[in-house]
């Protein structure tokens, strides 16, 4: 059986000017694509390493290769320095190199995003995907890769939905659109209010309009950046002097001036609560010092976050997710566990293969033999045939359905390959 | 067969009470509370199909203390039903659920106790003052529902601590706050028009409006206080907290009303 080698750097292992050195991202065709693959072997492209499967992931934080291979991982590594043109000590320094069970165990656990940097993250996922397209485009993905891959993904889909991995918001700008939620039923009936125009705001805001925000306004000091903004991210944009009327209009509110004292105070709200008849607000305090003042939250219906309470918001959603990761961790055992049982279990396929074989042979002989006796006695026709036929497989199914379930079983529960030599010998197969 | 049908209604309701908890504390949210809403929808029609054989086999005691609870629990299921059909408020049946729960079983704890009104007290405009004024009382109750709800999640938002433990499929308060709303423009008006009914049956029936009966003064006490409530959110509009106070105490009083001004004080009612 084939070995899966896994080996690569990420994040933890390797800094960004490295993962650039050596990011595999170009490789989209069976031309390009820096392995040979034994079924597309052909003397122009001998030069290449032979690898049975294979599959490249290359993503911002990762680079990964799994191979289906008979030989050293180090050749692997050879290739990929030749292909970047980059010092094997370099890559060796940095590199992580798994096999067969922990290889499989690696990639679900990527799958599953466990193993990113931002733990539950959903893009990792599609990545894989995307690589797993090229990997069957390039015409590398055999039963193995095929398997695993499939694997892999149902595994990240088991893990997202029976685990919180994935559940609540771990950046700052996703978070205050989360809280917003907890506070307004439908995000399309409510306006938003940029104050500022920081680039933590901007972000803040671009949640706020994919969430599907109604109308954004953007007020600033300088009101040409403000409509800069405005293009880059739509709304409309307002002078300073405008505030007040903007607030009484809007229902959340995220501020990010350079501002040194609170420009959002308690009597500037009383005033503009008692305008909107007191209909709630969410207001979102991302400067530093504070745009709005904390006696501010006191009000009815008011409801202010600054960066702080934010951070402990997503802080504890990452310590959830951590209590969840361990949870996901036996999920994934548990799947590698089953993935090694298949793959351990193809080992039984050529005797299996080679049972049947015998069978058809053995049917065949004695179905014509038989047949020829029939015509001598003056016994003919396509039913007599067809009854001999049938009965032939009945016995010979029969006849092998004992050593077969005793060749699987003890695979299962021994997980134990060494019945097959004395099988095929009882069997003749190898005759 | 009455008393078997009571307890299957009240295990109904017990299991949708658990389903939506499940459902908002757990996965699967729209499947457990779909399978909680499919339960209360059983309950509501074996309990119609109760009260229905109840009404014509024994007419004359149908208003005992038991079959008292059973039709005001029958109203609150009525109502959150037309509620859920024309708003999407699935919301509502967190609290209709354990609350029908909560009267199903003091009805079949009152059922040994039953004692018999006076004929006299039973006819076609008491049908009418009953069903108004359970209406009223159990859209109190939704709206009360919402409000302990809007009051827990408002804390939980204002302080900034334990958003933790906030479960991930609670409504948001604007959803809390418009069934607060929309219970409360509704439930006013019935509960007004079923006490006036009441006092033209008490008219009819005794020859005088107003008796300074226990019962009438603490229905005027809740009239008055729901009126302020409804005048509040319609020409105020006011709406968040507030409301959720006023709705709580609105119906804490009601509840009071039904189970201690009934059982303990002298009144009509006292049946």
């Amino acid at each position: 059986m084939s070995t899966i080698h896994l080996i690569g750097l990420n994040h933890r292992t390797a800094q960004v000017e490295i993962r650039e050195k050596f990011a595999l991202v170009e490789y989209t065709s069976p031309e390009n694509w820096p392995f040979l693959c034994h079924k597309n072997c052909r003397s122009s492209v001998q030069n290449k390493l032979a690898v049975k499967e294979s599959l490249i992931l290359s993503t911002c934080n990762r680079v990964e290769i799994i191979a289906v291979y008979d030989g050293s991982y180090e050749d692997l590594m050879n290739v990929w320095c030749q292909t970047r043109g980059a010092d094997i000590n370099e890559l060796r320094a940095c590199m992580y190199h798994y096999e067969d069970e922990e290889a499989i165990r690696h990639l679900f656990r990527v799958a599953s995003s466990l193993d990113s940097l931002v733990l539950g993250e959903p893009q990792i996922l599609g990545q894989l995907k995307a690589a797993y397209r090229l990997s069957v485009a390039a015409g590398h993905a055999g039963l193995l890769i095929n398997r695993l891959l499939h694997k892999a993904f149902s595994v990240a889909k088991r893990v997202r939905s029976e685990t919180a991995v994935a559940s609540s918001a771990v950046s700052i700008s996703y978070a205050a659109v989360e809280l917003a939620k907890r506070i307004f039923e439908d995000m399309s009936e409510h306006k938003a209010l940029l104050l500022g125009a920081g680039e933590m705001a901007e972000l803040a805001a671009m949640h706020l309009v994919q969430s599907g925000i109604r109308e954004l306004k953007i007020v600033n000091r300088t009101l040409s950046r403000a409509e800069e903004l405005v293009n880059k991210i739509g709304g409309e944009a307002f002078e300073f002097n405008a505030l007040e009327d903007c607030l009484c209009d809007t229902d959340i509110v995220i501020s990010s001036t350079g501002s040194m004292e609170p420009i959002i105070h308690q009597e500037l709200m009383t005033r503009v609560m008692q305008k909107r008849k007191k209909r709630p607000m969410f207001l979102i305090d991302i400067a530093m010092p504070r745009d709005i003042d904390p006696a501010v939250n006191h009000l009815d219906n008011v409801y202010v976050y600054d960066i702080d309470d934010l951070k402990e918001v997503v802080e504890e959603n990452l310590a959830n997710r951590k209590v969840e990761a361990t949870k996901a961790a036996q999920i994934v055992d548990e799947e590698v566990k089953f993935f090694e049982l298949w793959r351990g279990s193809l080992q039984l396929k050529p005797t299996i293969l080679a049972i049947e074989d015998k069978g058809k042979n053995i049917i065949n002989e004695e179905v014509h033999r038989t047949l020829k006796r029939f015509d001598h006695l003056g016994i003919r026709g396509e039913q007599v045939e067809e009854a001999l036929e049938k009965m032939a497989h009945a016995i010979v199914r029969k006849c092998h359905h004992a050593p077969l379930e005793f060749l699987q079983n003890s695979y299962k529960h021994n997980n134990d390959t060494q019945n097959t030599g004395i099988i095929r010998k009882v069997l003749g197969l190898d005759e | 067969m009455l008393v078997t049908l009571s307890v299957i209604i009240t295990i109904l309701t017990a299991i949708a009470t658990v389903l939506f908890y499940a459902g908002i504390v757990g996965q699967y949210s729209g499947k457990l509370q779909k399978c909680a809403v499919y339960c209360l929808g059983a309950s509501f029609i074996l309990l119609s199909f109760l009260l229905a054989i109840t009404f014509v086999r024994e007419m004359d005691i149908y208003v005992l203390r038991s079959w008292y609870l059973l039709p005001l629990c029958w109203s609150l299921l009525f109502v959150s039903f037309i509620i859920y059909f024309a708003h999407k408020q699935n919301v509502i049946f967190v609290f209709v659920a354990p609350l029908s729960f909560i009267l199903f079983i003091s009805a079949l704890i009152f059922l040994h106790q039953e004692k018999p009104m006076e004929n006299l007290v039973t006819g076609p405009l008491l049908l009418v003052h009953l069903f108004l004024i359970f209406s009223g009382i159990a859209l109190m109750g939704i709206a009360a529902g919402a409000g302990c709800l809007f009051i827990w999640q408002d804390k939980l938002l204002k302080n900034k601590t334990k958003l933790k433990s906030m479960p991930k499929n609670i409504p948001s308060l604007a959803a809390l706050d418009k069934v607060n709303d929309i219970a409360t423009n509704i439930g006013f008006p019935l509960y007004t028009v079923g006490l006036c009914s009441g006092f033209i049956w008490a008219y009819m029936a005794w020859g005088k409006l107003f008796s300074f009966d226990y019962k009438e003064i603490i229905s005027l006490i809740i009239l008055a206080l729901y009126g302020y409530l409804f005048y509040q959110r319609k020409v105020h509009s006011i709406n968040g907290r507030k409301p959720a106070y006023i709705a709580l105490c609105v119906f804490a009083i009601s509840l009071f009303s039904i189970f201690i001004v009934n059982t303990f004080l002298p009144t009509h009612h006292s049946f």
